[in-house]
């Protein structure tokens, strides 16, 4: 059997799961997500314990209980139910955004760092544009630009997220540059096309993982933000940061409908967070020793 | 008439400075202009010799090193592989004769992609020469056994073997597409004195077996004089001293020929010798200094070493470059 | 024939890894005399490093765990005093000299910064009393000694504005000023040109003489040693394997790691003729083989040395840890 050095990296991080309660409850966390999300998308509604959708007025602002975990919102909707249904939605947005990010940043930081030179100034200076604009605004500006709904909620954020990955994936090109097996793949022959496309990118994706990792965190709060100010999923779809909007104007009386969204959305960004971070250590030198 | 394999004239390698910081005489950080890495060096290469190049950090051989094998242009100055000047070709005619010079690393630890497997590490060469997968196949197997490894060890990757079984995957890579020169940039610092010892031997058997040129690139003059035919000096850009190997240990001409030898120490405690005083530190090349170049350090300095930079004349066997060689 | 200052008693310390119980130190024993160099040899991976990080107090426990064994150093035992901060254990006058002065020395701090908390430490220790400018003047002192040209600029530069050579003269200048009775220098010299280390050794052997300290220098060559040990003592997998005058060791070495490390060196044979190497690999600190742990390269083994674990013992004039004598 060998053992490659990915191999390696996935066995220590799992033992660094394991130990740290951290790192694990981040695990759990994000694997709870994902296991409802995909549940969702494959059953549909039926994974929740009420309908969604349904509207009983009767049933109207009644707090958290055995019956309904989360309480029920303005129309008698199930809190909780509505939180599962919203679950895919998010997901989706956070892995399409993060997804097509990095793939594109991996690219074009790993280009422009291996190359060098005049590819790398104009290059840079095109991130640094992107990057001079405050995040957050910029997503705004071009969602809104754009329209409501969720594909553009994506596209609006990718125009955010991509530099970070260009300049993450630049620099690690700068030092996989250096290294002697570069040179002897020069001195091989490969051209230079050939050596991005077998050592510098394959090499170059570690970094990425990681940081992907924390980012799906991040991901999902802008998604989440960006849906609370009515640009991403629209409704009957519920969103939870949709559903914060929606829950404000009860927030002294039934605050269950706003807030419990919201810890939603901090709980797993922070999740993500934690298992990025064990992720990180992993890949970082002086811990493997 | 010997035909040369290699042939250096007056092969000159500046990188540009400006603003770059470097460590002067006095060991103190100052800004410079112009980085003179290789600054002149002619020489030649048979085929099936060893010419060792021996210097400290800051001579330029690793420079030279990577000139010669085309991986950074050279500022000036022709190098001739099997009488083609390599300065003349194209991109494509270059792909052409790289089987034929190859390289082997110092550091086992980052000569090898760690994301790729040993028998693919080895292949690379031989994959740009040829799309034949089983001939490709056949030679990466032949060659694992030279270096005197398993078969079974092709499929393991890099962090499975040990430093001195990693530096044998580099030299199998180095000789797979059978190579007339072969480079070896200090192919044991980065290894134990006993896997060292393994190393060298494989190195001098592969050479017999190829009938291969190796141009051996070192710190350590031991090493050298253990491999070489021949042993150029290097100092601030410029050989030296150039001769045969006992001759320029034994007797150096050059006065850094003389320190160098004499502040290598010899694993003999009885032989606790005084060196001749060499002064300071190295210079940076990126301010070298005026005249000759070793003569601010030099013991027998006078104002001719300071205004007019020597020549390489013949003294004995050697060349040197120096106003007043030590003569014997 | 005064006391050694330090005495290293069948000191055995391993980690906990996850590969296993990874012995770093299996039964070292080592004294230091007063005023003398001695020469800590032994490839990678042998433990010079760890043994000195011990004595020094910097040797993280846990993971590691000192199973047996003591390190005394006049009349102090330092394991039990590295327990309570490390400042005792250097306070007690034991310096250190790293290989890569760039990462021990403090980026932040001027060089002159560094030697005066030196100094100053020292003062405070022996109670004396100081200033501000009479702490400067002996440093600048100090780096004169050393060799810097410029000592008064000097002081007042970052290590990054000096080269790795005059970086590692500031190293050894710190360490003596510290007026120590011990020095541990681990590696001192490997990252330097061969003529600067060539000026490094000539000036530890003159500065040592005069300030009267002792020396634990641990190199993995055999030359560097050779050139400026007393004494010698050649580790190999956690133990010394030999030990003795250097002269003795050298010329008739009794272990058969010595015998081949020696034998496998380029510098000593100028013919041609292919190196002897040393068969096998450096065994896994996990696993180290029973009995003699050379046993298995060792062309004199016999079937003893598979089961008996043999100590160091007198023989011939230095000692040696070997079944067959």
């Amino acid at each position: 059997m060998t053992f490659s050095q990915d191999h390696k990296d996935l066995v220590l991080t799992l033992r660094i799961i394991k130990r740290d309660p951290l790192a694990a409850s981040g695990t759990i966390i994000a694997i709870a997500f994902l296991a409802v999300a995909a549940a969702v998308t494959i059953f549909g509604n039926s994974v929740a314990p009420y309908d969604p959708t349904a509207i009983h007025l009767s049933l109207a602002f009644q707090p958290p209980s055995f019956q309904h975990l989360f309480g029920t919102d303005n129309l008698g909707r199930d809190v909780f139910s509505r939180a599962i249904e919203a679950t895919p939605v998010d997901a989706e947005i956070a892995f399409m955004i993060v997804g097509i990010a990095s793939l594109f940043g991996l690219l074009f930081g790993s280009i422009s760092g291996f190359l060098g030179g005049y590819v790398d100034e104009v290059f840079m200076r095109v991130t640094d544009l992107f990057l001079a604009f405050p995040s957050l605004v910029l997503a705004i500006a071009v969602a809104v630009a754009l329209g409501p709904g969720v594909t553009n909620v994506i596209l609006a954020n990718l125009v955010v997220w991509w530099p970070v990955y260009a300049r993450l994936s630049r620099a690690g090109a700068l030092t996989l540059k250096e290294t002697q097996y570069v040179e002897a793949a020069r001195i091989a022959g490969l051209s230079k096309f050939a050596v991005l496309l077998e050592h510098i990118i394959p090499n170059n994706i570690s970094p990425i993982l990681v940081y992907g990792t924390l980012d799906l965190g991040n991901a999902i709060l802008y998604a989440s933000v960006l849906s609370y100010l009515g640009l991403g999923a629209q409704p009957p779809q519920s969103e939870w940061g949709r559903m914060v909007f929606d829950g404000q104007v009860y927030l002294t009386s039934a605050w269950w409908i706003s807030i419990i969204p919201g810890l939603i959305i901090l709980g797993i960004a922070l999740g993500f967070n934690l298992l990025g971070d064990a992720l990180r250590d992993v890949f970082d030198p002086r811990y493997r020793k | 008439m010997t035909q040369e394999l290699l042939k250096l004239e007056n092969v000159v390698k500046y990188f540009p400075a400006k603003g770059l910081l470097f460590y002067s005489e006095t060991g103190t950080l100052e800004k410079g202009s112009v980085l003179q890495a290789v600054d002149g060096v002619t020489f030649a290469l048979e085929p099936h010799r060893t010419l060792g190049v021996v210097g400290e950090s800051g001579c330029g051989k690793t420079t030279l090193a990577r000139t010669i094998l085309h991986l950074i242009k050279p500022t000036k100055g022709k190098i001739y592989f099997e009488n083609v000047d390599l300065t003349t070709l194209s991109y494509g005619q270059l792909a052409k004769i790289r089987p034929n010079m190859q390289m082997v690393f110092q550091d086992p630890y980052s000569s090898l992609d760690p994301r790729k497997r040993a028998r693919d590490i080895i292949a690379e060469p031989l994959r740009v020469m040829t799309k034949d997968k089983h001939r490709v196949n056949e030679r990466v197997k032949e060659v694992m056994k030279q270096v005197g490894l398993e078969d079974e060890q092709l499929g393991r990757f890099p962090n499975e073997f040990s430093g001195g079984q990693r530096q044998r995957i580099g030299i199998a890579r180095a000789i797979a597409s059978k190579p007339k020169l072969v480079v070896l940039d200090e192919p044991t610092s980065a290894v134990d004195a006993s896997t060292q010892a393994q190393i060298l031997n494989l190195l001098r058997q592969i050479q017999e077996e190829y009938k291969m040129s190796y141009l051996l690139i070192s710190h350590n003059i031991d090493v050298v004089r253990h491999m070489g035919d021949r042993i150029a000096v290097m100092y601030l850009g410029k050989f030296v001293e150039i001769g045969p190997t006992e001759d320029v240990i034994n007797s150096p001409k050059h006065p850094y020929t003389a320190a160098l030898v004499l502040s290598v120490p010899k694993p003999d405690p009885r032989a606790r010798a005084e060196m001749i005083e060499i002064k300071g530190e190295t210079p940076s090349p990126i301010n070298p200094p005026a005249g000759c170049r070793y003569h601010p350090r030099c013991p027998f300095a006078t104002n001719i070493c300071s205004q007019e930079e020597p020549k390489l004349q013949q003294v004995e066997t050697s060349l040197v470059s120096c106003h007043y060689p030590i003569k014997y | 024939m005064s006391d050694p200052i330090l005495s290293i008693n069948d000191l055995t310390i391993a980690f906990e890894t996850s590969e296993g119980k990874y012995s770093a130190l299996n039964g070292v024993n080592l004294k230091i005399n007063p005023s003398e160099i001695i020469g800590l040899v032994g490839e990678s991976g042998c433990g010079k490093s760890s043994l000195a990080l011990a004595v020094i107090g910097l040797l993280p426990v846990p993971p590691a765990k000192v199973l047996h064994g003591s390190i005394t150093f006049k009349g102090d035992n330092l394991l039990k005093l590295a327990e309570n901060g490390i400042e005792k254990v250097r306070g007690t006058g034991i310096s250190m000299v790293f290989q890569e002065p760039l990462t021990s020395l403090n980026p932040l701090f001027t060089v002159g910064e560094q030697i005066s908390e030196a100094i100053t430490v020292r003062l405070q220790r022996e109670g004396s009393a100081h200033t501000k400018s009479s702490v400067e003047a002996e440093g600048i002192a100090w780096l004169r000694k050393v060799g810097i040209p410029d000592p008064q600029g000097a002081f007042h530069r970052y290590p990054h504005e000096l080269s790795g050579g005059m970086r590692q003269r500031v190293m050894i200048a710190m360490a003596l000023s510290a007026s120590p009775t011990l020095m541990i220098a681990d590696e001192p010299t490997s990252a330097l040109d061969v003529t600067t280390q060539a000026q490094i050794l000539k000036l530890v052997r003159k500065l040592v003489e005069e300030v009267n300290a002792s020396v634990l220098f641990i190199s993995h060559d055999l030359a560097v040693v050779a050139q400026i040990a007393d004494r010698v003592a050649v580790m190999y997998t956690g133990m010394i394997v030999e030990e003795g005058p250097v002269v003795e060791v050298f010329e008739k070495p009794l272990h058969g790691y010595t015998q081949a490390l020696l034998g496998s060196y380029p510098g000593r044979e100028s013919s041609r003729e292919p190196l002897k190497v040393i068969p096998g690999q450096v065994p896994n600190l996990t696993r180290i083989p029973l009995g003699c742990p050379f046993h298995p390269r060792c062309v004199r083994a016999q079937d003893k040395c598979k089961t008996v674990r043999p100590l160091l013992k007198e023989v011939w004039g230095h000692n040696v840890a070997c079944a067959l004598y």
